[in-house]
Formats: structure tokens, sequence, C-alpha cells
């Protein structure tokens, strides 16, 4: 019984959706509505029964002594409660720049022994295949498409240098181009999944007119 | 003239270039200190006379009597306003030797016939300036029976050098301005107390308290001159010289001469000085006719002017002083003059009404009313509104002038209703929408009909899902797998087929599955898929071969947390809420050493990088990746570094690695119509491409 009502609860918020198809209804307001109450909701409880619970007040109540250090994350956590009122917003400054700084020294130090220097030895190949031609020769272009400089007055093997990297660049930002159509290929068919299961859902679960 | 202010530098007029300094300007300021600088009145910038700062030093001439220089005022007007400056003489002594002689003032009311003959004499030439200008002393030459009677019958005193005035010679109005403590036998110090009349004991005695003006009341233009600081009366008037307005003014007869008494030892007051400085300026600075008419008609404007230029001692009187020097001056300038209703007499009688140079207001508007009636030429405003003006410039002619006329000509049009057509039922724009929603419905739902129409056509070889197959294949029994559901609710239609899918594998593999989530709603989708997937397998139980581990919070630095410390032991999971010690065979999370593989199902790119970036490099872990199709190209970034061993993109990845672990199932059929809504959006497109194309065409051609 509760599995049908959840079906049909399903149902009709899919239904609901859909009805963005006819324009901007009310009827799609109300699902999304629906949608981001249950996810705020659903977020906060999370955040009071999985980590404020059992990471901060459960060990601090347990053996305050012991956990002593645990009263530094919570006087962050309450001055951040400041920020609900303009006036006393600015004690809650330094909540904030703590979380700033460690986000952004990990996001940053994450990013460059993460992405940027494996992605460059990547790119270190040998040229003995047409892939890995490619590879090189789009890498290459799409940084020289981003290269908005020129030097003022090029003579000689500079001013050939200086037409070979302007083509290259060129050449580049095509392969950019290609790279934002398969994202966005990728998007569309990523969407296109959604679908079929929403439309496998209601075939199944809901109408079970497909076995 | 224009009349227009200038400032006190300028010698010609910045409006109309008229001359603003007469030609016959003294040449004696070349050798004479510069004057200090006096804000006012806005006349040629005459050097100040350079007798005028000695004088204060000379000796007093003769006492004068007071009705004999009635024409005071007046000539007071034919000087430059620079002379007046009665405090700074007195201030600051002259350094230079006293000039020996000075003309005192001319007795008579008249103006003197030295004086009228100056003024008929040929103006001094402009070279003037540049020859050397003998001693302010021996400037006047005037015969002496030009004199005045009272001046001749003066012995001329003796040239004394200059000096700083002795305190004690200051008189008492003048301490008093100082600030410094009144002296009483400083104010007359030749003068006992016996000479000194009742009427004036009085005054002196309280002369902050008893005004001597008439009670008459004042109109507020004229208040500022009543605070003047008075000055002690300089020249002695007789009785039978003196108006009878002055006459009933005084309390008593026999007091008259006592302010000439005050300053024996050569202290003047200001308006003795500048009698003598207009007397000292007279024959060589007095201008001609032509040259008075020009500056001289300025001198109204600049006293009606703001107060800024107004001088100092007039400006800043010093409070309660209100003496009896209002009623010395009325009686010189204008005793003829019959005051209003409202204005006293003594006030009324300072008005400039009488002219000593015929046709000096000539140009200027005569008052018919107020306190100045009769004048002309007081109000230069109304003189300069008057004169003619320079043409005002042509302006160019508008762009919009030409056009004007059919505005107008519309505005003036009558009204006419206008006719307003049937309305006509609304006809809805036709779009290739609805048709677009047709053709993707039947993509869609045809399929799950016909199941074999497009998923036979699926290739695994060589593929990211053949290399994550392999990859899990290859895991030898009951090692530790670590899967992290990184996605929500909005793309468990596409995810959901590839964690089901993998989860099968693994159970089929007899791995160990511990699930986590950087995410909060992710612990729930893993219980879901977990449960399914142990359900559907029949020999896996939670604890022992699953586990969810839950939500893993801080994001960057909770997965930096994690891949440095590795799960904590208090952590708790998700079902049963018991911490990691209560699961004695995942016991071994602890380490990633120990984690044979980490699978993240990413809905989006951000989780992914997230676990490349804070894990990978950390704790060195094999890392594999379902993800969605809009995740593919990062996901295949990865793959071609070598950072993760194999991915599944999408609902296309999950058939594959359908078919690969021979598996067939949900993704399979979904995958054909996948394919079938794919070939509908390619024609889609191409065909919405050509219509417009073959539009455009059409366009042009028209």
């Amino acid at each position: 019984m509760t599995d049908q009502i959840g079906v049909w609860v399903g149902a009709i918020l899919t239904l609901l959706v859909f009805s963005y198809l006819l324009g901007d209804t009310p009827l799609f307001r109300v699902a999304q509505a629906i949608f981001v109450g249950v996810a705020i909701g659903y977020a906060a409880t999370a955040a009071v029964y999985w980590v404020l619970l059992p990471r901060l007040f459960d060990p601090l109540f347990a053996d305050p002594i012991l956990n002593s250090y645990l009263v530094i994350p919570l006087a962050l956590g309450l001055l951040l409660l400041t920020k609900l009122r303009a006036s006393w917003a600015p004690l809650g400054n330094s909540s904030i720049a703590f979380l700033f700084g460690v986000g952004s020294a990990l996001a940053l130090g994450g990013a460059l022994g993460g992405t940027l220097l494996p992605q460059l030895s990547a790119t270190v190949v040998p040229l003995d295949s047409l892939e890995n031609f490619l590879l090189v020769l789009g890498t290459l272009g799409a940084l020289l498409s981003f290269r908005f400089v020129q030097p003022q007055s090029a003579r000689g093997g500079t001013h050939a240098l200086e037409t070979i990297g302007r083509g290259w660049g060129y050449l580049g930002r095509w392969f950019i181009l290609i790279a934002f159509g398969a994202i966005f290929a990728s998007t569309a068919v990523s969407r296109v999944s959604i679908l079929i299961n929403r439309a496998y859902f209601l075939l199944h679960d809901w109408i079970q007119v497909v076995k | 003239m224009c009349s227009t202010p200038n400032t006190v530098e300028n010698v010609f007029c910045s409006k109309c270039g008229a001359r603003l300094v007469p030609l016959s300007v003294a040449p004696t300021a070349e050798k004479t200190p510069p004057p200090a600088p006096i804000k006012g009145l806005s006349l040629p910038a005459k050097s100040a006379e350079p007798a005028a700062p000695a004088a204060k030093e000379e000796p007093k001439p003769a006492p004068v009597d007071e009705t004999q220089s009635g024409d005071w005022l007046a000539r007071l007007r034919a000087i430059t306003p620079e002379e007046e400056t009665p405090e700074q003489p007195i201030t600051a002594p002259s350094p230079e030797p006293t000039a020996p002689m000075r003309e005192p003032a001319p007795a008579s009311e008249e103006t003197p016939t030295w004086l009228a003959r100056l003024r008929t004499a040929p103006p001094v030439e402009e070279a003037a300036p540049t020859e050397p200008t003998p001693p302010r002393a021996e400037a006047p030459e005037i015969a002496e029976e030009d004199l005045p009677d009272w001046l001749r019958s003066t012995p001329a005193p003796p040239a004394q050098p200059a000096a700083p005035v002795p305190a004690e010679e200051t008189p008492s109005w003048m301490t008093r301005s100082r600030g410094e403590p009144e002296r009483a036998e400083t104010a007359s110090p030749a003068v006992s107390k016996d000479e000194i009349p009742d009427w004036l004991r009085d005054s002196s005695a309280a002369p902050t308290t008893e005004p001597a003006a008439p009670t008459v009341e004042e109109p507020d233009w004229f208040k500022p001159v009543t605070n003047v600081p008075q000055v002690p009366p300089s020249v002695p008037a007789t009785e039978a010289e003196m108006p009878d307005w002055l006459k009933s003014l005084k309390p008593k007869e026999e007091e008259t001469a006592a302010p000439v008494e005050t300053a024996p030892g050569g202290v003047v007051s200001p308006g003795e000085e500048l009698l003598e400085s207009l007397e000292a300026a007279a024959p060589t600075a007095l201008p001609t006719e032509a040259e008075t008419l020009a500056w001289f008609s300025e001198t109204p404007r600049a006293e009606v002017s703001e107060e800024e230029y107004l001088p100092d001692w007039l400006r800043t009187p010093p409070s309660g002083e209100t003496s009896a020097a209002p009623v010395e001056t009325p009686a010189e300038v204008a005793p003829a003059v019959e005051p209003t209703a409202q204005v006293p007499e003594w006030i009324a009688a300072l008005k400039p009404v009488e002219q000593p140079l015929p046709g000096a207001f000539e140009g200027g508007p005569v008052e018919t009313s107020g306190p100045l009636a009769g004048l002309r030429g007081v109000l230069p405003l109304a003189t300069a509104i008057i004169e003619p003006h320079a043409p005002p410039k042509p302006v160019p002619p508008s762009p919009f002038k030409k056009t004007a006329h059919i505005f107008e000509s519309i505005l003036t049009a009558p009204a006419i209703a206008p006719t307003v057509p049937a309305a006509k039922p609304k006809r809805r724009a036709w779009t290739m929408r609805p048709l677009i929603y047709l053709l993707m419905v039947l993509a869609v739902l045809i399929p799950f009909f016909v199941p074999d129409i497009a998923s036979s056509s699926l290739r695994t070889y060589g593929t990211p899902a053949a290399d994550f197959y392999d990859a899990i294949q290859t895991l030898p029994p009951n090692v530790l797998v670590v899967l992290s559901f990184d996605y929500d609710p909005g793309g468990a239609g596409e995810m959901d087929l590839q964690a089901s899918a993998l989860v099968r594998h693994l159970m089929q593999r007899r791995a160990k599955i511990a699930a986590i989530s950087t995410l909060e709603v992710g612990p729930q989708i893993a219980q879901r898929v977990l449960d399914n997937a142990a359900r559907a397998a029949g020999n896996y139980a939670y604890g022992t071969n699953y586990l969810n581990l839950g939500y893993v919070p801080g994001q960057e630095a909770g997965l930096a947390q994690l891949a440095t410390a590795g799960f904590a032991p208090t952590t708790r999971d998700f079902s049963r809420n018991q911490t990691l010690d209560k699961y004695p065979e995942f016991g071994n999370i602890r380490n990633w050493r120990n984690v044979a593989l980490l699978i993240e199902l990413a809905g989006s790119a951000e989780p992914l990088q997230k676990w490349m970036e804070q894990v990978q490099p950390r704790a060195g872990v094999k890392i594999a990746a379902g993800v969605s199709a809009s995740v593919e190209p990062r996901a295949r970034m990865y793959r071609d570094a070598r950072q993760l061993t194999g991915f599944v993109s999408g609902l296309i990845g999950a058939a594959q690695y359908e078919i690969l672990s021979n598996q067939r199932g949900l993704a399979v059929i979904s995958a054909g119509a996948q394919s079938l809504a794919q070939l509908v959006l390619v024609g889609i497109i191409l065909l919405g491409n050509l219509v417009y194309w073959v539009s455009r065409g059409r366009g042009k051609a028209k």
C-alpha cells in the first residue's frame, strides 16, 4: 500500500513537471516548490542527524575534557548564526574567512596536483599515432587560441612564428568548438535518459502496461 | 564703464576693458611699501597713498570746526578706498619718517578754491608714475591765500620722526577695540575732567549703555552702520557753525572740542586720518573730472554690495559701543536732507545726497523712493541693466526646426475618432513544438513495446565500460570496494541503471561493498540500490557484505581528511546508526591500502573532480567512475591521463555494462529508446536548419 501511494505521488508530480511543456503553469510551480522544499528539509535534517549530533554534540557531551577542541568548531558555527542580523554580521566574518580560506587552499592545491599536472603529463605523448597527434595538436591549438596579444613589430623569423601561432590558434578554436558541441550533446543525451526513465516509470510502475 | 565688479588688482575692467585706474595716480606709490590688502571695493587698484600710514604719527593739526568740514564725506568719495583704512595705520607704525606738513581739511562747507582749481586742471600725464615723486610733504603746493581761514590761523606743527604710538596716547575707543582694558586717562590726557562737558563725561563713563543716537527706530539696512565703532569727534565745532539738529542732540551746549583734545600727541582717529589722507592725496592723486566720473560711479555700488566689501572697522563693530559718531557725520554730509518718516534725521543725513562733482551720476537712474530718493546712479546694477548689451550670439538652427511644422500640423489638426477594426479572433502562431513533442514521445515509448529495435547494435569492445568491467572482473573475492553515490534524485533516472549494474556485478564477484556519499541525499539512494541488489543476489547481508557509511560532510575538506586519515572508528552507518567498531568485517576500511577499488558515481562534474583532486593524489587508490552522460568529457579526460581505471557513461554505458556482465535488463531496453530518441533529435535539428536556410533564401529573393 505504501509503495502504491509512493507510485501515485511520483506519477502525479511527474505529470506536473511535464505540464511545463504547455508553459510556465502553476502546476509546474507547485511541483517545483515541493521539490525544493523537500530537498532543503531533507538536507537540514541530514545535517543535524549526521553531522552535528554524531560529530559535535555527542562527543562533546560524552567527554567534554577529552573533546574540548570541539569548542572551536562550535564557536565558529555559532558565529555563523550572527549573519542572520545585519548589525551582528561582522562577528561571523571569522567563520566565513575560515571556510573560504580552507576551501580555497584545498581547491587550488587539489587542482594543481590532481588535474593540471596530470593533464600536462598526459599531453606529453609520442606522436606515433593519429590519436596522439590530434591530442597534441588540439591541446596546443586550444592554448594558442587564448593568446590575445601579439608583438608590435614582427620581422623575419618572428613574423613566421607569429603567423604559425595565429593559424594554430585558429585551428585550436575549432577544437574548442567541437568540445563544446560534445558537451552539449552529452548533456542532451543525459536529459533524454532521464525522460526515458520517467516514461518507463509511468508505463511500468503506474499504468503497468509495460512488463 | 560697464559697472562690472572687478577685483582690486584689476587695472582694466575684465568685461569692457575700460581703465579702472585713473591716470593721475600719484607716482609716490613706488617709494612706499605696498599697502595692506584691502578687501572691498572694486575700484582702481591704485596704490595706497604713502602719506596715509605716516599721517598717524604726524602731529595733530589744528582743531577744525566740524561744520567747516561738511563736505568731507563728499570728498571721501573722491579718494580711493585703499585710503580708507582707519585702523591699520594706527596699529602698525610706519617706519618712515613722518611727512612734515599736511593740509588739514578745508573748513568751509563748499569745496575750497584750491581744490576746485585742481579739478579743473589738466590730468596728470601717464608717464608721471615713472618719474620720481617728490616727498609727500612737498606735494601740496597751495598758496596761502587758498587755504581756509582756520588752517591759516593754525601754526604748522613741527615735523616729527615716525614713532609708534605710545599706549598711553591710544584713545579709549581704540583700546577697547584691541581688547585692552580701558584707561580713562589715555582718552584725553591733556584735558582735565573739569574741562570735559557733562554730557561727554556721561557718555565716556558709560559708553556702552547709553547710545547717543536718537531713540527713533532704525531700519534694518542701517543697523550695521549704527554699530560702527565710534570715534571721538576730532574737530571741534563752534556753537555757531553747528547745525540745529546737532544742537538739539546735545544735552548741554558747552562741549564740542573735548574730543579734539583727546589726541594731542599725534594719535588721530580714523576719521581724521582719512581726512588727512584725503587732503594729502588731493594735489597729486585727485582725478580729473572725466576720470572721476568713471571710477567714482562705482563707489556707491561697492558700498551697497555685500558686507565683505565694507572696511573692517565698519564690518565688525565692537559690541555695545554706540557712541556719538553718527552725530558727527550727518552734520557734515547732508544737513539739508529731509528725513523720511521711519528714518531718523541723523541717519537720513548720512545719505550721500550732495554731490560735489557735477555730472558724476548723470548716467544712472534717479531713485524716487526710499532713503536714496533723489540720488542718481547709486544702484549700479540698475545702470548695468539699462546699458545696452552686446547682441546675443546667433544660435545655430536646430535640425528639428525644419520638421517642427509637421508636429505642429498634427497638433492643430482636428481630432478624428480612430476607426477600430472589428476584433479578429486571436490566432495562435503555429510552431514546430507540438510536432517535436510528439516525435520525442513516440521515440521514447516505442522501444518499450519493441525491445529489440536498437539494443542489438551496441558495441562493447574497446570502450571505457569494458575497461571498467575488466577492473571489477579481476578483483579477488572479499576485497573491499568503496562506492560513492554522488548524485541526487534528479539524476537517478540515469545513474540508478549504472549503479544497479555495477553493484550486481560486484556482488557476483563477492566483494564487500561500503557505500558513502558527499551529498546529503546520496546515502538514501545508496541504501535503496544496495538493498535491491542484495535482495536480487539473495546471499548478501547488510553489515556483513555491504555497509552504508552515510554522508561525508565537508566537501573538499572532508574528502581530504578522509584521504589522509581514513575512516574514523566513530563513523556511524546510515541504516543502523552504529559505529564502525560494530562491523568487524569492515574494520580494515580505516586504511586506504585495504581498499581495492573506489567507484565514484557522479551525476555532475564537481564530485568527480573533488575525488580526483583530493583523494586520488593523497590516497593513491585505484578509482573508476560511473558518470552521467553530461560528465563524460570530463571523465574521458581523466581516463586518458590514466587517473581513472575506467568509466561508465550514461544510459548507453549502463547498457554496455549489462551486456558485458551478461545481465541484460532495463538499461538495455532503455538504450534502444535512447538511440531512437537521439536519431529523432538529429533529424529535427537537420530539418530545422533546412527550413531556416530555405526561408532565408526566400526572404533574400523577395
